[in-house]
């Protein structure tokens, strides 16, 4: 994380920023040569902190105003008549306060009543109240059971992850999809036929996924992987999170799985902007899956869709969106490469 | 530098495509792809809506209590009977009360109030009942926590408490059975009860023996005790794990897998005969694939004849 020229080094707490945080720069001598008499931080054009001798630390931020921009910064090293300068920029993601939405256009009283209908919009169903209510229970549990204050979880994008990850793992349990048609069929939506895989609405997911009309379920939401991905996605985007910082993927193999040579496909689950870079988010906590020690076969990330990308399904230009947009920071920052599944992780793509 | 917008890296890859003539009709369909995706976002920004973001009061009334009690009558419905209380300083409220539920007027500091619920099951079998016990102030939830919360749900003889959504502690009162949910310093949501209302129920714990952080060999031990008052036959008891995590290997294992994507291995065991008072203890051992932590694992429960009659605990690894 440091970046060297023959100027001064300076180092930063972090270089993936979200805009609600904090960044402390650290600067050294680096490779100036001479009695550094003086060091300065500018920060966009105006000196932040000024300090005698070779070294400056300095915490600034949060950074609103640059969100989803660059933050330019620049280290000046003073030496006697003259200076050596290093500068650098940050971008400072702002997934946040992003509450419009489009319509749910689904022939099936909005819903996906065929497979190309499997959109952002029909699925997330941002129009339904239950989905705002539910995620704002996920912010309370989640302060609950943290000791956080409901303010702080709703105002930093990290802990919204954090409180919706927290909140699906605890609330809803995995069914198939062959009794989740029944019991949809069962609790008034016989009609719902949204084509491949029966995803289902986040909404529905939410009212009548968890009833016990004949049906015997075992906690207050029912569904298998794709059903948790688009809950965790639509509280997300309830909560005001950005539509291109909420993903969900589904993996390929090209030649099956090595038992099973006919299977490329086997699971759905999120990937998110998770302390400004792009995680794995799936069954668990968000801090579950931030590690490359924790990687599954399914996790060869590579169909992705969104609100603003799609329809759901497997067809090639969805590969496109996943590379294309989650490649691995937000604002032009990469891991070295092209673009892998791996990078989703903080031990190989910090 | 990568763009986030998804027109530039579909456009891009259209370039790119346009080299190689032998892919001119996948570039085609891919170009009608891209812009069909176009005017669906256009029409999408035309009908969009917008919402506010998700506001709290952050005023100077406090909820000090909610309190009181739910009796269940013999015929299944609630008879409910809560109390807000409030603390602090009033300036321009103008309701209190329960989310979707009953609100007042701001007069005086306590307030007689129902929630909003929603029942599904059907009586004379296993039901749920879901209260949204949040309290509100001019209709948005306070920033603030509730001081202290006593709720105490009753059930009347013959019926079976299998589960609830929060930490709840029960006990018995003569033939009813009382459920109490206490909480200080705590955001109310809603609370989910699920009860038998034929007599018929069992209490399920779960255990885990063993390390899931590590690869290597776990035991679970799922221990079923009939707390009801009908002796039960042919009881099925399932769990499941993600078969990405745990396998396991036998003829009471399955292995699931979906219609187009995920998987699963779900454990089954039948269960003959089992008396009121009864306990029976079942266990099964599994393999550790992966370091397993940072989730809660599904429940185990029992059913008979497709009748829900009790669901563990989830353990948190």
């Amino acid at each position: 994380m440091c970046i060297w020229s023959c100027g001064p080094s300076i180092h930063l707490s972090t270089i993936h920023p979200d805009s609600d945080k904090e960044i402390t720069f650290t600067i050294g001598k680096g490779k100036v040569k001479g009695n550094i008499s003086e060091m300065q931080l500018e920060i966009e054009g105006s000196v932040v902190a000024t300090q005698p001798g070779e070294h400056l630390s300095y915490t600034g931020g949060p950074y609103p105003s640059y969100s989803n921009r660059r933050l330019n910064y620049k280290a000046i090293a003073k030496t006697g008549s003259s200076s050596k300068e290093t500068s650098g920029w940050v971008f400072v993601a702002n997934p946040k306060n992003v509450f419009s939405f489009n319509n749910a256009n689904g022939s099936n009283e909005g819903y996906p009543n065929s497979t190309t209908e499997q959109t952002g919009a029909n699925l997330y169903r941002l129009d339904k109240s239950i989905v705002r209510n539910t995620a704002q229970d996920a912010l309370m549990e989640y302060s609950n059971n943290t000791g956080k204050h409901l303010l702080e979880v709703s105002n930093i994008a990290d802990e919204m992850v954090a409180a919706v990850a927290f909140y699906v793992d605890r609330h809803m349990q995995w069914r198939n999809d062959s009794i989740n048609r029944v019991v949809f069929s069962e609790n008034g939506w016989e009609t719902y036929s949204p084509g491949w895989d029966f995803p289902q609405p986040a909404d529905l997911t939410l009212t009548i996924s968890g009833n016990l009309t004949n049906a015997s379920t075992s906690d207050d939401y029912m569904g298998d992987c794709e059903d948790f991905a688009i809950l965790r996605a639509a509280l997300l985007r309830a909560l005001g999170f950005a539509p291109w910082a909420i993903w969900n993927v589904i993996d390929f193999h090209p030649d099956g799985l090595p038992n099973r040579p006919n299977v490329r496909i086997t699971h759905e689950y999120n990937v998110v902007l998770y302390e400004g870079a792009y995680r794995i988010m799936d069954y668990g906590n968000i801090t579950r899956w931030l590690s490359s020690d924790n990687h599954w076969i399914s996790h060869e990330s590579h169909y992705g869709w969104n609100e603003e990308n799609g329809p759901r399904g497997t067809q090639n230009i969805n590969h496109e969106y996943l590379k294309n947009n989650t490649n691995n920071f937000p604002g032009g920052k990469q891991c070295p490469g092209v673009w892998s599944n791996q990078k989703y992780y903080n031990d190989v793509c910090e | 530098m990568e763009s986030n917008a998804p027109a530039c890296g579909a456009t891009k890859s259209i370039i790119m495509m346009y080299a190689n003539k032998n892919k001119i009709m996948k570039t085609i369909i891919t170009l009608t792809l891209i812009i069909s995706g176009t005017i669906t976002g256009l029409f999408g920004q035309i009908k969009g809506q917008e919402t506010n973001e998700i506001p709290f009061y952050q005023g100077g009334i406090s909820i000090e209590n909610v309190s009181g009690k739910i009796a269940f009558k013999s015929d299944g419905t609630p008879d409910i009977n809560l109390n807000l209380k409030i603390g602090g300083k009033k300036s321009n409220e103008n309701s209190i009360g329960f989310r979707n539920g009953e609100s007042s007027g701001i007069e005086g500091n306590e307030f007689n109030l129902k929630p909003n619920y929603s029942v599904s099951g059907s009586f004379g079998k296993t039901q749920s009942y879901k209260f949204d016990i949040t309290p509100v102030i001019n209709g948005l939830v306070p920033v603030n926590p509730v001081k202290n919360t006593q709720i105490l749900i009753e059930l009347p003889e013959n019926f079976v408490f299998i589960r609830a959504n929060q930490s709840v502690k029960t006990h018995k009162e003569g033939n009813k059975t009382m459920i109490a949910l206490n909480l200080n310093n705590k955001y109310l949501t809603p609370l989910v009860l699920v009860f038998n209302t034929n007599g018929k129920g069992v209490s399920i714990t779960k255990e885990i023996v063993g390390n899931a952080m590590k690869k290597g060999s776990v035991v679970f031990k799922i221990r079923l005790t009939n707390v009801g008052k009908t002796t039960l036959n042919d009881i099925l008891v399932e769990d499941n794990f993600d078969s990405r995590d745990f396998q396991g290997k036998g003829s009471q294992f399955e292995n699931y897998f979906g219609e187009n994507n995920d998987m699963r291995t779900i454990w089954k065991h039948k269960i003959q005969t089992l008396k009121p008072g009864d306990t029976v203890e079942l266990s099964y051992e599994v393999m550790v694939l992966n370091p397993v932590k940072d989730v809660t694992l599904d429940s185990a429960r029992a059913t008979d004849k497709d009748e829900l009659i009790g669901v563990s605990n989830r353990i948190k690894l």
